[in-house]
């Protein structure tokens, strides 16, 4: 697809929801709405993915859309209008998976994921993540490859992620390690740039954000805490300095004593005190780091926060100090959170909704009560099942199998399958995609679609 | 509180496997003398587990090293007695320590990567273990380190067992880690943050891979961790430490369930747990003191919201508390107008 | 606080918004902090200096050395490069005895045209420790700097500036000296080669050194670019110079300290090793290199203190400098702190 036709797509795509939002249709229904329309919306639906994937994958162009609009007021998304879209700039493996979706998709038997441009009613998520890949070069040198002629190897670190998050809420990514959640969360705040797929915060494509002006206004809304709360902080810096930058980076306030008694207010406002700002950070405890970090991160009064891990390096105790402080920061100053942990329990106390990872795909989609009462793919069955419980001793020995698998080489079809005891001959050839099910819930599992899992 | 009490309470008669007296260790330093360990008390029957939890700095890793005879210079037992199995180890140096350690307690650390040396060979590691401790020609100990391997669910021993450890994952070297500390059939095994460094769900298998040989073996484990969730699996008594004292000790069902210590309730309430809904997690203001800053008396008396004047001054020794053993002066028996009496018709 | 056991109902959470009481432990700081000398004084730092009496002596030595050398002009007896004041019946006196003809004492002798050799010492101390310094500050902001760039780069710049490195490595440091002074020699008029001659110097013995500083600091940069505080930083949009200037250099600046130490009596080495050579310092500003090599001619024929003091100066500098920047890299270490 020549890169004339690519952008005509894209203006195609961005007219249509321009007139959508001008109409204020919406487009997507909640949950419940659209497994109703399983059955009744399958109709417009291929109609739609026939025309869509009549090769240039462009939307199903403008008109049928928009007298689809009529017809899908209750439906489902145009998914896969967006298959086809990603840039062919990536390695062979990402654009076959894609190929591979807009194949399925044409079968009309996709159902599935989150479109940025169209999702929810009328007031948009304040962060949409769309079929995001990130595939990094773990190839040997150049020399070592032609000697022993061996073909370039990526690491498919995250393979197709969407999610949306409305403001004000919490969103937990949850998973293992190599699943992924750690480089989502740097993907997002742009300290890696993603090989395909969209990133739209507030309704800004922050890929086509690129004069740096524009870049600073929309980097001064979100803001990132660390796992580490060692190495998140300059040790030859004192704290105060520390907590400033963001002020003077963005230029938020010029008067020294007014970035001063800014810093102030910071620091009490983390449960902290004011003298604590002429202090190094070696001087400090690794929760009160984690709180110094935090002060640093709301110094530029951002809306969004991506918090990677950030108390899985503390005690117990200053674990639950810090997480009563982040909530009441929420209330307070009406944040939303992106929570990345690998503790279950953690998650549910923190999240509304809840996605589940697994080597770079997301496994399941749904709200933490949901997903802790009712889960159903198995590898989230599992997870729940490895958290340990006094009432459970003993009894859980064979409900865990297996280990992660090396990133680099990942199993064919469904990642999870060597673990699975659900596995059959078509997970281990394809992949599943992410569905609805109903409730919020949106699982990526065969055996749940055909309902093998028995429930 | 006498020594011969503790043992006897645990043990059900008998001599317990190990029983640590009165531990003390200490760190000279330019600014004074560090306690790490200050006064610690407690014993292991054989086949028993008992979880040794805490959070960071409060010494748990340095009992286990203590007991094994590995504390780093100039670090050292100032006083107290370990005794194993009646004989005291607290004072061997050299070539008598090291025939105890390996063949009659063994010890796991935390990261699995590090424990195992990466220019020998797993089979080797296993073989030269046995045949140090044991009495066995090099062909029989090849055989029971394949049958060792087995048994802690290793795939395909017979290729696995020339295999280096860089070739195996984080959890099966944790596996081939249990499998050498098993090798020397120990009466006692250290495991210091065994999961720590895995994966949850790794974590699971390792944890019950280890209470099943142990079991199977009749191995007592002395597991140290700051996971309340793998003691509450796994162990059958635990002692919670602070500060490098023991706050509490007990069995691990009623510990759980209703704790007497005040530090002990503030981190079992701080731990989120599925189903229970709270808006607000317990939180213990404040942090564990340092060992140059410890406060007199109680040790946990800053930060505790029921410290009275005795608190202050006087530091507790372990008194029952209901099912449990817990240092605090609320269940003091002459203690007037204050909860402990109902502490105790709770925790019964 | 509330501590209620599993077994009862928890207790009612507070209401949203509620502020947080200050906490006990995070609020003991209000007494003012010790000053910046006392901190010092207490440090491990200044303990381990305190307790290492061969640090202390060499730091002892350094200082005198430097501070004599460096107010020569004020404290030396004579300008012993002012031929108004020679007196070539001087020459020759021994150390501490009376000269025969003139009766003047000196303490450490005179050399040949009668000069002082206590103050040519001073004067010669001088000129190689201020080459020494400028030496090393020249090679150091040179090897930090590609260091930085080639740590944080990474890619084909980073290649390109290891690889020169290694290319300047496979030289001696005096044939990398020696090129640039001939090439100097033979390009510049020589009216003005007395006077650029002290900056060509430096020039030349900072670049025969400056691949360490690079290399120390690129690893640094390496290991130091990837931690979280450089992210946060990068998370706000701050551009990579100022990371590299206001994040990454102080954190790097620490083994810099010991190999500057080190480098500097390396640097004095050198230069007097050219100026021994003769490819130096001009005559007219000799430094302890040219003084050793007057003095050799006359070491067989009975005067030996012409090239016995210059010498023993030129050892006591650099080995005690070199012993301070051997502690200074103990005491830096992280992993033999106890």
């Amino acid at each position: 697809m020549s890169i004339i036709e690519r952008a005509l797509a894209k203006a195609k795509q961005e007219d249509r929801v321009a007139v959508e939002k001008a109409e204020g249709l919406a487009h997507r229904q909640e949950e419940a709405g659209r497994s109703m329309d399983l059955a009744g919306g399958g109709e417009a639906r291929g109609h739609e993915a026939e025309s869509g994937g009549g090769g240039d994958g462009a939307g199903a162009g403008r008109s049928p859309a928009v007298v689809g609009a009529g017809l899908r007021a209750n439906a489902a998304p145009v998914s896969p209008s967006f298959v086809g879209e990603t840039p062919p700039t990536v390695a062979a493996p990402v654009a076959a998976l894609t190929a591979e979706r807009a194949q399925s998709a044409r079968l009309g038997t996709a159902l599935d994921a989150t479109t940025c441009a169209s999702s929810g009613p009328a007031v948009p998520p304040l962060l949409c993540v769309e079929d995001l890949c990130c595939a990094f070069d773990v190839s040997k040198p150049f020399l070592n490859r032609l000697l022993e002629r061996e073909p370039r190897r990526w690491l498919k670190a995250v393979d197709g992620v969407s999610f949306e998050i409305p403001r004000g809420e919490t969103f937990a990514l949850v998973g293992e390690s190599g699943c992924g959640k750690s480089t989502v969360a740097r993907l997002i705040v742009g300290l890696y740039e993603p090989s395909a797929g969209r990133i739209v915060f507030d309704g800004h494509d922050l890929a086509r954000v690129t004069r740096s002006a524009e870049r600073q206004k929309l980097r001064r809304r979100f803001q990132m805490i660390f796992q580490d709360p060692y190495a998140s902080l300059n040790p030859r810096w004192r704290v105060e300095r520390i907590i400033a930058e963001p002020i003077r980076v963005f230029g938020l306030e010029r008067d020294e004593r007014k970035i001063h008694a800014g810093v102030a207010e910071l620091l009490s406002q983390v449960g902290m005190s004011p003298a604590d700002g002429t202090k190094y950070p070696h001087e400090f405890s690794g929760g009160q780091r984690q709180r110094i970090c935090i002060a640093r991160a709301l110094a530029n009064r951002p809306e969004f926060l991506v918090c990677d891990e950030p108390t899985s390096a503390l005690d117990v105790s200053v674990q639950a100090q810090i997480l009563n402080l982040m909530r009441d920061l929420q209330d307070e100053l009406g944040l939303t959170y992106l929570f990345i942990s690998h503790d279950l329990a953690v998650v549910r106390h923190m999240a509304n909704r809840v996605g589940v990872m697994y080597l770079g795909r997301i496994a399941e989609i749904a709200d933490s009560r949901t997903l802790f009462a009712r889960p159903r793919h198995p590898y989230t069955r599992m997870l729940l099942a490895t958290i340990p419980s006094l009432a459970m001793r003993g009894q859980r020995a064979d409900l865990v199998r297996g280990e992660v698998p090396n990133p680099i080489t990942p199993p064919p079809g469904c990642s999870f399958h060597p673990r699975c005891a659900l596995a059959d001959e078509r997970c281990r050839r394809e992949a599943p995609l992410l569905r609805a099910l109903g409730g919020g819930q949106q699982v990526a599992c065969h055996a749940v679609e055909e309902g093998r899992d028995h429930e | 509180m006498s020594v011969s009490h503790i043992e006897q309470m645990n043990a059900g008669g008998g001599v317990p496997l190990l029983s640590v007296r009165h531990l003390r260790v200490e760190f000279p330093s330019r600014r004074g003398m560090l306690v790490a360990i200050d006064d610690v008390s407690f014993a292991i029957a054989r086949g028993e587990v008992l979880g040794v939890v805490g959070e960071s700095g409060a010494g748990k890793s340095l009992t286990g090293a203590a007991i094994i005879g590995l504390l780093e210079p100039p670090g050292r037992i100032a006083s107290g007695e370990i005794l194993l199995d009646g004989e005291p180890i607290h004072a061997l140096r050299g070539e008598a320590m090291r025939r105890l350690r390996g063949r009659r307690i063994a010890m796991i650390f935390q990261d699995p990567l590090t424990s195992l040396n990466p220019l020998y060979t797993v089979g080797q590691h296993l073989v030269e273990t046995m045949l140090t401790h044991l009495e066995l020609s090099p062909a029989a100990a090849r055989k029971r380190a394949l049958a060792l391997l087995d048994e802690v669910g290793i795939p395909a021993p017979a290729q696995r067992i020339d295999h280096y450890p860089h070739q195996f994952s984080g959890g099966m070297r944790q596996r081939v880690v249990i499998a050498l500390a098993l090798c020397a059939e120990p009466e006692l095994i250290i495991a210091d943050e065994p999961t720590t460094a895995l994966d949850v769900s790794v974590q699971a298998q390792i944890i019950a891979l280890l209470r099943r040989l142990c079991r199977q073996h009749h191995t007592a484990v002395m597991l140290i961790t700051h996971d309340m969730g793998v003691i509450a699996e796994t162990a059958d008594r635990v002692a919670v430490m602070y500060a490098g004292r023991l706050a509490e000790i007990g069995p691990v069902a009623e510990v759980v369930r209703a704790p007497a210590h005040p530090y002990t309730r503030g981190l079992m309430g701080s731990i989120p747990v599925l189903g229970a809904g709270v808006e607000r997690l317990v939180q213990i203001d404040g942090a564990m003191p340092r060992l140059s800053a410890i406060p007199s008396g109680c040790a946990f008396n800053p930060r505790c919201g029921e410290a009275f004047a005795r608190c202050r001054s006087e530091r507790p020794g372990l008194m029952p508390a209901g099912a449990t053993r817990a240092a605090c002066w609320l269940y003091a028996g002459d203690c007037e107008g204050l909860s402990a009496p109902a502490r105790d018709e709770e925790g019964a | 606080m509330s501590s209620a056991p599993q077994s009862s109902p928890s207790p009612p959470s507070p209401p949203p918004g509620a502020r947080r009481p200050a906490r006990a432990g995070t609020a003991a700081h209000a007494e003012t902090r010790p000053s910046r000398w006392a901190r010092l004084v207490d440090s491990d730092l200044f303990y381990s200096f305190i307790h290492s009496p061969v640090t202390v002596l060499s730091a002892l030595v350094t200082l005198v050395l430097v501070i004599a050398a460096l107010l020569a002009p004020a404290i030396a007896p004579h300008n012993p490069f002012d031929p108004a004041t020679l007196n070539l019946m001087d020459g020759f006196t021994r150390p501490l005895q009376a000269n025969e003809f003139t009766g003047n004492v000196y303490w450490l002798g005179t050399d040949a045209q009668g000069r002082d050799l206590f103050s040519a010492i001073l004067y010669g101390a001088r000129v190689s420790i201020l080459v020494g310094f400028a030496a090393v500050a020249f090679a150091a902001l040179l090897g930090i700097t590609l260091g930085l760039i080639a740590g944080y780069r990474g890619g084909w710049v980073d290649s390109l500036i290891m690889r020169i490195a290694d290319v300047q490595l496979s030289f001696p440091a005096i044939l990398v000296a020696l090129l640039i002074f001939g090439v100097f020699k033979g390009v510049a008029p020589p009216a003005l080669q007395d006077r650029m001659a002290v900056y060509v110097l430096v020039v030349a013995i900072g670049l025969s050194d400056w691949v360490q500083y690079a290399r120390t600091v690129r690893s640094s940069t390496l290991a130091e670019k990837n931690k979280e505080y450089v992210q946060a930083a990068r998370v706000i949009g701050v551009p990579a110079p100022l990371i590299l200037l206001r994040h990454i250099l102080p954190n790097v600046m620490g083994p810099v300290l010991v190999i500057a130490t080190i480098g500097l009596a390396l640097a004095i080495i050198l230069e007097s090793t050219l100026s021994f050579l003769g490819v130096g310092v001009p005559p007219t500003q000799p430094s302890l290199g040219t003084l050793i090599r007057v003095g050799q001619d006359f070491l067989f024929s009975g005067e030996w203190w012409i090239v016995f003091f210059p010498g023993l100066t030129l050892l006591l500098l650099a080995l005690a400098v070199n012993l301070l920047g051997d502690w200074l890299r103990d005491a830096l270490n992280p992993r033999l702190r106890r």
